[in-house]
């Protein structure tokens, strides 16, 4: 096995090699009863002091058993007779070897997730977010936001700020480059910016100051030979008075708007980041604010990361929001990480409902004529996306929504882009309040071709699969929009646990 | 798909998802184990690896109950599941086709 062994007669020559090949990889001890100058047990409590992630193997002729229980209460992983070889032994060793591994592999994953709680902790503070329980209190809400940093500097900010005229500005940014510098550039601009809005500034007059500083003082005083500073910038406002929602968009990925009956709207497009140019050229996009609705404000570190093979922006945005800081550290998702990850997302209902009606859009991609052969694949993205955002989710209740999907968005290509790659139909996902799900399947161009004008003899099966496993079912035939509602927690079977399967186990619920 | 001839009963084991992308291949193979096989008494169509069923996985299953019923074959559905079996019962696919567990 590869294995060197070293025998110590007595405990003074057992601390004379535990000190010998400290930091060594000494994998597991066999410790007799009896053992010159201590007893056995002494032996397995000290060695436990200097590793608790030791095995340790009492070896003893017939031990009883309070010698036993002393020993398991101490921490030992096994109990051999003096006799032992052959098979049994290397079954033992093999067993000690993983054990130590494993504790040493956990000990060391522990120890990082501690010390990066504590930064996550310092980082993603509680005073990023306002106090929303005075603000609008006709409405439901939930704002949250995450920020993974990449590296000890960067550039990435978000913040969010409730004002006292019913307006709630949600600010994303991300100033160029890794360094102190950037860092610092951010802060400034942060504390300018919330100071500016509560002075009473709009929008454009802060976007302005911000380029100003950027292009007439910053950047003048750049080294020769160093890159300037630019700043991509996305605040958000959202004015419950006027129901509008303004948005200024410079380099920052648009913000993703979803309304209650899921029409995704893109608050921005590609503009030019701020302190290129003397003058901002991102006009703001107004738009009205939906009484119920949802926001998804994320920086370009996530978006790279749906390059890398997560289902779409929002799926990735919902997992991150999802994650404790724990998970965070341990996630498969942040190994992809090349740049810092900042996600908002504020949604909002109005009324009292609890939360009933908040939104949480998981998925929205556009589907081109030539995607109906590979269904599968768009099926296995809503799939991850649904079974992450969900994890607590039944697989037959997971397959009934996934066919549905699939039928709804076969029928859409089929009829809506005759299969033609230049044409495109949508998908939308969104959990809503606790217990729903709600698709969208919108094809612009579907011809209205009823059932009845189809060949004879032709079953509309789909149509059958998707009325009968959606709760709810409403064709918008104008528009050839499709939205189906899933409950996912039958209250007809209430008192079974094992038919709760919504989402009770996400941490950032209402 | 797996073809087993027992007897004169020609039990075709599905054992993937009967969906859109695989019923073509899926009837090709039929059609080709019918070909090759003398004509079989009865056909049982064993679907309990088949996770998903589609629309077109429905159209698929008729197919072949039509095609049999047409050459005097007995049909039968075997192997479905919980939920494939919540399925035909929505879509009254057992109006027409003989659904065994």
């Amino acid at each position: 096995m590869g294995l060197e062994a070293f025998f110590a007669p007595s405990m003074s020559s057992a601390r004379q090699i535990v000190r010998d090949h400290q930091g060594e990889n000494l994998v597991c001890a066999f410790i007799s009863e009896d053992i010159e100058g201590k007893s056995g047990l002494e032996c397995v409590a000290w060695l436990f002091q200097q590793d608790p992630n030791l095995s340790c193997i009492i070896v003893a002729d017939k031990p009883d058993n309070t010698l036993l229980i002393k020993a398991l209460r101490l921490g030992i992983s096994d109990a051999v007779s003096p006799s032992v070889g052959g098979e049994e032994l290397r079954r033992v060793l093999e067993r000690a070897i993983y054990l130590t591994n494993y504790r040493r592999g956990s000990f060391i994953m522990s120890k990082r997730v501690r010390d990066a709680s504590k930064t996550y902790r310092r980082l993603i503070s509680e005073r990023r977010h306002p106090s929303l329980s005075g603000f609008l209190p006709g409405y439901d809400k939930r704002l949250e936001t995450q920020l993974f940093p990449a590296l000890d500097a960067g550039g990435d900010m978000g913040n969010s700020f409730a004002l006292d005229d019913h307006r709630l500005i949600m600010i994303g940014g991300d100033v160029s480059g890794h360094d102190l510098g950037c860092g610092f550039v951010s802060a400034f601009i942060m504390g300018i910016g919330r100071g500016m809005f509560n002075k009473g500034a709009s929008t454009n007059e802060i976007r302005q100051s911000v380029n100003d500083f950027l292009v007439r003082e910053w950047n003048p005083i750049t080294p020769p030979g160093e890159i300037i500073v630019s700043m991509a910038s996305c605040p958000v406002v959202l004015d419950f008075e006027k129901m509008h929602i303004s948005c200024s968009c410079s380099g920052f990925p648009p913000p993703i708007l979803c309304d209650d009956k899921l029409q995704i709207t893109f608050l921005g497009s590609n503009n030019p980041p701020l302190g290129w140019f003397d003058k901002p050229l991102a006009p703001p996009i107004v738009t009205p604010l939906p009484e119920t609705g949802c926001i998804t404000m994320f920086s370009d570190g996530l978006t790279d990361l749906v390059k890398c093979g997560t289902p779409c922006t929002l799926a990735a945005a919902d997992a991150f929001l999802g994650m404790s800081d724990e998970e965070a550290i341990c996630s498969s998702l942040l190994e992809m990480q090349r740049d810092d990850i900042f996600v908002q997302r504020f949604a909002w209902s109005k009324g009292n409902d609890n939360g009933k009606k908040l939104l949480r859009p998981i998925y929205h991609c556009d589907c081109h004529g030539g995607d109906i052969d590979d269904i599968d694949q768009c099926q296995k993205r809503w799939h991850d996306a649904i079974s992450t955002s969900l994890p607590g989710i039944a697989r037959d209740r997971l397959n009934e929504i996934l066919l549905c999907c699939r039928e709804a968005l076969l029928n859409a290509l089929e009829h809506g882009c005759k299969c033609q790659c230049g044409q495109k139909c949508d998908i939308t996902i969104a959990c809503v309040g606790r217990n729903i799900l709600r698709v969208r399947v919108h094809a612009p161009n579907a011809s209205k071709t009823s059932c009845a004008e189809k060949e004879p003899g032709h079953i509309p099966f789909g149509q059958r699969i998707i009325k009968g496993y959606s709760d709810s079912y409403d064709y918008d035939l104008d528009n050839n929009i499709l939205l189906l509602d899933f409950t996912l927690y039958s209250p007809a079977k209430e008192n079974s646990p094992t038919n709760i399967h919504n989402l009770e186990n996400r941490p950032n619920l209402p | 798909m797996k073809a087993l001839l027992d007897d004169s009963n020609l039990i075709l084991k599905i054992e993937e998802s009967l969906i859109s992308t695989t019923v073509r291949r899926l009837r090709e193979q039929y059609l080709e184990i019918l070909g090759q096989s003398q004509r079989p008494a009865s056909v049982t169509l064993d679907i309990s690896k088949a996770d998903l069923i589609d629309s077109q996985g429905l159209n698929f299953i008729i197919g072949i109950f039509n095609e049999t019923q047409k050459s005097g074959i007995s049909f039968r559905l075997a192997g479905t599941s919980p939920a494939n079996r919540k399925l035909f019962e929505m879509v009254n696919l057992q109006e027409h086709v003989p659904v065994f567990g």
